[in-house]
């Protein structure tokens, strides 16, 4: 008799039997996801020009600054860069962090709506602010990533030129890094908060973009005419001003004098613009929940 | 021609929706409605008439440029001429007006028209009201029609730049934010030279040319015009051949290209 | 007289060597094939070309390769040629602000009718939409809007008829009713193509099918030709009687035309290459036997079945 054995294996339908990783994990592959929509990455290559071409328009300065910094050392050593460092760095890319951040959040909430995938989102075990999180925390990574990638080569460039040399320098300006930080957080929530609000109830990509720019670039002016305004009250309408909010608490955060904006003309602190970016966030999350909820 | 007028129309009720349409509205009245803030914040003021006067001026200047020009009209026109030919993209419905026996230039130049007519009762409208206000305030309503020529002319220009961008990109929109201020508000402002490509300038330089003569003491030349020189006939003609070409623009990539889906 | 079945004795489109590529991407290959008068099914599984095919036949789509002549010209090369060709689209392709009588009447003003009302009217009838024709296309069923297009593909009274799944969304009764439209049409000298991936509906309206797999032209001409064309399948055949066994025996036995039999029930299930000859062997050997016969039937002759053979073996 043979000793041969043999087995027949059922390759039918099987269950997934594998890790449930959950609502943390539908999160993080929504921001995954977010990250990837917003670079154009595993995309085609017509979808990455226009983020990567803000990137490098963004990074360019930032490269320059650093450049300049090390001619001057070279040329005369005891001599500072006239051209500045990180405040006027991040004044000189907030333009393209504002229309960054225009083409993004459109793109991160518009489709889903209007192609009809809420409903595969809906079908999932997560809820609506999972889904309202993964967004966000898309929207905050990619801007972040950003924010930080021109500062970091400031960081890492000027502490390589540093007289103390590099580890030394980067240990010793940790504080300047914690300021970087503190203010990207006002430029993301600044910036993001209001793109994220218009998106969520923008039927098209184009226009919600549009639209936003507008607003933000507009709210100074407006800004401007109610500092002229001189009745009682009329100095809150300074807090419109949503372009400049997050430019006021950059120069607060790294000790520069503030530019004439309005708000500051008509006696506001600082803090202020801190306190209505916050307010900002809060009321988009809020707002974004109540559309949400009714999607999901 | 009634091919022609049947686009037109068929294109504004596609693309010019109500809550659009106040959206777009509101954003077009920004300078009239900041106007009437600052003609509200100098009513209370102390000075003479002739410092107030002048202050006036140098507001409405500052916002004619900065407010309008600068963004109103562009985003407007660039929102509504992207949609002109991306609407029909989207929707799929190019091919239902590409397979008629109608030229392919009627068809460019009717949404070129549509585009340009659709966004103009928007700008001009608010346009018109920013005027009237400076009219009241600066006792003399000789600058409306300069205005609204000149934001006639931009207008017109965006159009003609921004329908077949809309046609040619998906993403045209963004495109032509960009455009508008990265280009036009940055590298054309330091660049004089670079005027003559920026739409909005070409309107400042047929409002400078119809204007009273005091205008182009205080427009900002350098930034407002570049190498432009103030003249409504000239910024007419460029503005003419701009949606000439765009119109035949539109018609050789719909004769020669396949049907973009 | 033509002997290819791909083409036309009198042809009022006629495809010639066409190709198209994407980039990489072969959508069509090397197709040469005509239609005339009469109205010839489109066939072919999900991503075989059937819609580019269409689109260069429109002129919407330019060959990479070959020509597409319409009536003799170029689609694109006069723009009055357009008044000979109405189209329906398989993407939604509809103006949602619009009623459909408006919608319809565009379609008509734009081709150059002195009354596009009045052809409006009459094309929303043909397709039985007048009842909806005050209301807009956004608010439609799938069907209506299906309905609304053919409507405007219709409108002028073209010669060249070019529908991409006009059957999409619409209900049997509905369907039935355009099936009917389009066979009239055809009757009446009209070039009708149509595509669709509902084969019993595209047997009922026409028995000359162009099969095109993969982008290239896998079979053309009557469906039952097709089918003996393909003589490497065994034709398969259903037989039912009141002693299977016995019959299915006797056919083993005195018949080299069948190559294998299968017996459920009371149904014998037979493979053979030669089906006039198993026919004759089945009538001689059950008056032989005295068996009551009650079904003789192909069931692989239908076009699900040659497309099935087409697209996957068997």
């Amino acid at each position: 008799m043979s000793d041969r054995t043999g087995v027949v294996y059922d390759l039918g339908y099987k269950p997934y039997e594998g890790e449930r990783l959950g609502r943390a994990g539908a999160i993080k592959a929504m921001i995954k996801d977010g990250l990837r929509r917003s670079f154009g990455i595993r995309r085609k290559a017509r979808k990455k020009v226009y983020p990567w071409s803000m990137v490098s328009i963004a990074l360019l300065p930032a490269i320059v600054f650093v450049g300049l910094a090390f001619a001057i050392g070279t040329l005369s050593p005891d001599a500072e860069s006239p051209w500045g460092g990180h405040p006027q760095y991040i004044g000189l890319v907030g333009t393209i962090i504002i229309l960054f951040v225009a083409s993004a959040a459109p793109n991160l909430l518009i489709p889903d709506r209007e192609d009809g995938v809420l409903a595969v989102y809906s079908s999932r075990p997560m809820t609506a602010w999972d889904y309202i999180l993964g967004r966000v925390g898309a929207l905050a990574g990619v801007a972040s990533a950003f924010f930080l990638i021109g500062n970091i080569i400031m960081y890492i460039g000027f502490a390589a030129l540093d007289d103390d040399g590099l580890a030394s320098a980067l240990i010793g300006n940790l504080d300047d890094f914690v300021k970087i930080l503190l203010t990207m957080v006002a430029y993301v929530v600044g910036y993001g908060a209001p793109a994220l609000l218009i998106s969520t109830y923008a039927k098209r990509v184009g226009p919600a973009a549009g639209i936003y720019l507008a607003v933000i670039f507009l709210s100074a002016p407006f800004a401007e005419m109610f500092r002229a305004l001189d009745f009682a009250g009329s100095r809150y309408g300074t807090l419109i001003s949503l372009l400049q909010h997050p430019e006021v608490v950059r120069n607060w955060v790294f000790g520069e004098s503030q530019s004439n904006t309005p708000l500051i003309a008509v006696g506001f602190e600082p803090w202020v613009s801190a306190v209505i970016i916050g307010i900002i966030g809060v009321a988009t999350m809020y707002l974004m929940s109540r559309r949400y909820r009714r999607e999901l | 021609m009634r091919a022609f007028i049947a686009i037109i129309r068929v294109t504004f009720s596609q693309t010019l929706r109500l809550r659009r349409a106040i959206g777009l509205l509101m954003l077009s009245g920004s300078a009239a409605g900041m106007y009437l803030l600052f003609m509200i914040a100098s009513r209370r003021s102390a000075e003479s008439a002739a410092w107030q006067r002048e202050i006036a001026f140098e507001t409405f200047i500052g916002m004619n440029i900065g407010v309008l020009m600068n963004i109103a009209v562009p985003v407007v026109t660039l929102i509504i001429a992207t949609s002109v030919m991306g609407d029909e993209r989207r929707d799929n419905t190019m091919s239902f007006l590409v397979l008629r026996p109608i030229s392919r230039f009627t068809i460019g130049a009717a949404k070129v028209v549509a585009a340009f007519v659709e966004a103009f009762i928007l700008t001009g409208i608010g346009t018109a009201a920013f005027g009237i206000l400076v009219g009241i305030k600066i006792e003399t309503f000789s600058y409306v029609v300069p205005l609204i020529v000149g934001t006639a002319l931009a207008t017109a220009a965006y159009a003609a730049i921004f329908v077949p961008l809309g046609y040619l990109l998906k993403r045209a929109t963004l495109v032509g934010l960009t455009y508008v201020f990265i280009w036009e508000n940055g590298i054309a402002a330091a660049v004089p030279a670079l005027a003559s490509l920026s739409p909005w300038r070409i309107g400042v330089s047929a409002t400078a040319g119809l204007a009273p003569t005091d205008f182009f003491e205080l427009v900002p030349a350098d930034f407002a015009l570049g190498s432009l020189s103030p003249g409504a006939g000239g910024a007419l003609v460029k503005v003419l051949v701009l949606m000439a070409l765009s119109a035949a623009f539109m018609s050789y990539i719909l004769r020669r290209r396949d049907l973009a889906t | 007289m033509t002997v290819n079945p791909a083409l036309v004795d009198d042809p009022t489109v006629e495809v010639t060597g066409v190709s198209k590529w994407f980039g990489q991407k072969v959508a069509v290959s090397d197709v040469t094939c005509s239609f005339g008068p009469g109205l010839t099914g489109l066939l072919g599984p999900n991503g075989a070309g059937k819609t580019t095919l269409l689109r260069m036949l429109t002129g919407l789509t330019l060959p990479s390769q070959g020509e597409v002549l319409v009536k003799g010209v170029l689609p694109r090369a006069k723009v009055e040629r357009y008044r000979d060709i109405g189209f329906v689209p398989e993407e939604s392709a509809l103006y949602n602000t619009l009623t459909a009588r408006d919608y319809v009447a565009y379609a008509a003003t734009l081709t150059g009718l002195s009354d596009p009302g009045a052809a409006a009217d009459r094309a929303l009838e043909t397709v039985e939409l007048t009842d909806d024709a005050g209301r807009e296309v956004g608010g439609f069923s799938k069907g209506m809007r299906q309905r609304t297009k053919v409507a405007a593909a219709l409108v002028h009274d073209p010669e060249i008829l070019v529908l991409d799944e006009p059957l999409n969304g619409t209900d049997p009764v509905q369907r039935a009713h355009l099936i009917k439209l389009f066979a009239d049409l055809s009757a009446h000298g009209r070039t009708v193509i149509v595509s669709s991936h509902v084969l019993q509906e595209v047997e009922r309206m026409t028995d000359r099918v162009i099969a095109i797999v993969d982008g290239k032209l896998a079979a053309a001409g009557d469906i039952s030709a097709i089918r003996r064309a393909m003589s490497d399948i065994p034709y398969r055949v259903m037989v039912e009687c009141d002693k299977p066994r016995d019959l299915a025996a006797a056919l083993l036995l005195h018949n080299d035309a069948v190559s294998s039999v299968n017996i459920t029930r009371d149904l014998i299930h037979l493979e053979t290459t030669d089906l006039a000859a198993l026919g004759t062997a089945v009538a001689r050997q059950a008056r032989a036997l005295d068996v009551r016969l009650s079904k003789f039937a192909p069931v692989d002759e239908s076009l699900e079945s040659v497309f099935r053979y087409l697209v996957g073996g068997r």
